[in-house]
């Protein structure tokens, strides 16, 4: 099978994050903050290390940097958490039920209006006109993705960051797509708070994932239980990472992750970016000569995108070419990759897509037979 | 002189993370410290972690300050 569903999850992992997990099950099998046996602080003091280097990466002091079960559960975090005044908050077009889902749930309980900025085939100057065009008084929030998981499109972070914090407003962002694979920061971005997935560009395993909040940001909780701090009060410790990690948290999962970031960090972000992207570009201007094929992206360039291509093959929904590539060896996913508005912005709502996404492993030898493979099925459909 | 301003100190904090933070830090500028459950008797519950220092106090207050670590309570070790 050769695998280019990595914009779902990596696969395959590194083999240190299989020895991290193997040596996390053997050796760190203590439960860290909550006793003070030499095994539990062994545990506690590996973990510490693990958060220390990832919120380094991702620009924030190790306490604000809180370990989550995948983007969604941090992404819940952020906008449920975050204390709401009346007002409103602002999306783009392209995002993923992890944003959309919890902000409707907000809105439809009156807590918060939502509006949604069209941003699918903008250049990125063009892409904050659109949101300015949404901001007025009473604007709370941007809360966006860092890049489409379904046209690839990178939103400008950094830009958008100073246009909310000019008007008052803050910045949440999804970087699901993004985390390992560009970089992002809470303080050199102005970003107010980071969720991604641990499982995707960072190498981890999944049930990984990572919020990273801004020291000025004080949000609420969404469930309450055990930390090992404060346990004579009835209430969640204030302090992170605590107040948000309660339950014991996934030692196994972490140390696969630390794992993960290590690798990134020694391949080098920039180095990822550019193999995907060579090898991107490749099979974008490859099904572009073949007539038959529909390609979603109206465009695809270093700078401008995340490696991630959605395609169609005329005459064929996009689970039939999914299921056929699927008996011919590759693996990718086919639908709506639980982005209904980006699809909707594309015109593909009915049909979905097949999306290619490649992670550092994938050669130009496993691309050129995918090419073959999705031009024989052009041909005999 | 030096050595005789040394004590052996514990400094309780609010959580494991800020006790490896305060180990961290503390290590960089070649001070040893252990970290440890905080003695029941100190915070009445015992579920709070700390570290144990031999070093000269005002030195490391200092330090965890200017890290922006907060300190919970500062007690003299009880072998001392």
């Amino acid at each position: 099978m050769i695998y280019f569903d990595n914009a779902a999850t990596t696969f395959p992992k590194p083999s240190s994050v299989s020895q991290a997990i193997d040596e996390a099950v053997r050796i760190y099998g203590g439960n860290p903050g909550r006793s003070g046996h030499a095994l539990s602080m062994k545990t506690a003091e590996h973990v510490y290390q693990i958060r220390s280097r990832a919120a380094k990466m991702f620009g924030v002091e190790v306490e604000d940097l809180v370990f989550t079960s995948n983007c969604t559960s941090a992404l819940n975090m952020a906008i449920k958490g975050y204390p709401w005044k009346r007002g409103q908050v602002i999306t783009s077009n392209l995002e993923h039920n992890a944003v959309s889902r919890p902000i409707y749930s907000l809105a439809r309980r009156g807590i918060l209006h939502w509006e949604i900025a069209k941003i699918h085939a903008y250049s990125q100057t063009e892409m904050l006109s659109s949101f300015l065009k949404h901001f007025r008084k009473g604007t709370r929030a941007v809360i966006c993705t860092h890049a489409s998981n379904v046209t690839g499109e990178i939103l400008p972070i950094r830009k958008l960051a100073k246009l909310c914090h000019a008007r008052g407003a803050i910045l949440i962002v999804d970087a699901a797509q993004t985390a390992g694979l560009l970089p992002i920061s809470v303080r050199d971005d102005e970003v107010d708070i980071i969720c991604a997935a641990g499982h995707k560009g960072l190498y981890g395993p999944t049930g990984t994932g990572i919020m990273a909040v801004a020291p000025h940001i004080h949000l609420k909780t969404i469930w309450e239980g055990g930390t090992g701090s404060n346990s004579k009060e009835l209430t969640q410790p204030p302090f992170p990472p605590d107040r948000f990690e309660a339950g014991t948290i996934n030692t196994v999962g972490i140390c696969g992750l630390g794992a993960g970031i290590d690798f990134v960090q020694k391949q080098g972000m920039d180095a990822i970016y550019q193999h995907e992207m060579q090898l991107s570009e490749f099979v974008f201007r490859s099904l572009q000569e073949i007539k038959g094929i529909k390609l979603y992206n109206h465009q695809f360039a270093s700078e401008t995108h995340v490696p991630v291509i959605s395609f169609n093959i005329d005459g064929m929904t996009s689970m039939e070419t999914g299921e056929l590539l699927n008996r011919k060896g590759f693996a990718l996913r086919s639908g709506l990759h639980c982005s209904p508005m980006a699809h909707r912005a594309i015109g593909s709502i009915e049909e979905g897509t097949v999306r290619f996404c490649p992670s550092i492993f994938n050669t130009m030898e496993q691309i050129k037979e995918f090419l073959l493979a999705v031009e024989e099925i052009v041909r005999f459909k | 002189m030096y050595y005789q301003q040394q004590s052996c100190f514990i400094i309780s904090l609010s959580s494991i993370t800020y006790a490896n933070k305060a180990k961290e830090c503390l290590y960089r500028q070649g001070i040893r410290c252990q970290v440890i459950r905080t003695p029941k008797h100190f915070d009445g519950c015992g579920c709070g972690y700390s570290i144990r220092v031999f070093a000269q106090k005002e030195v490391v207050l200092s330090l965890l300050q200017k890290a922006k670590i907060k300190i919970v309570a500062v007690h003299a070790c009880e072998d001392e």
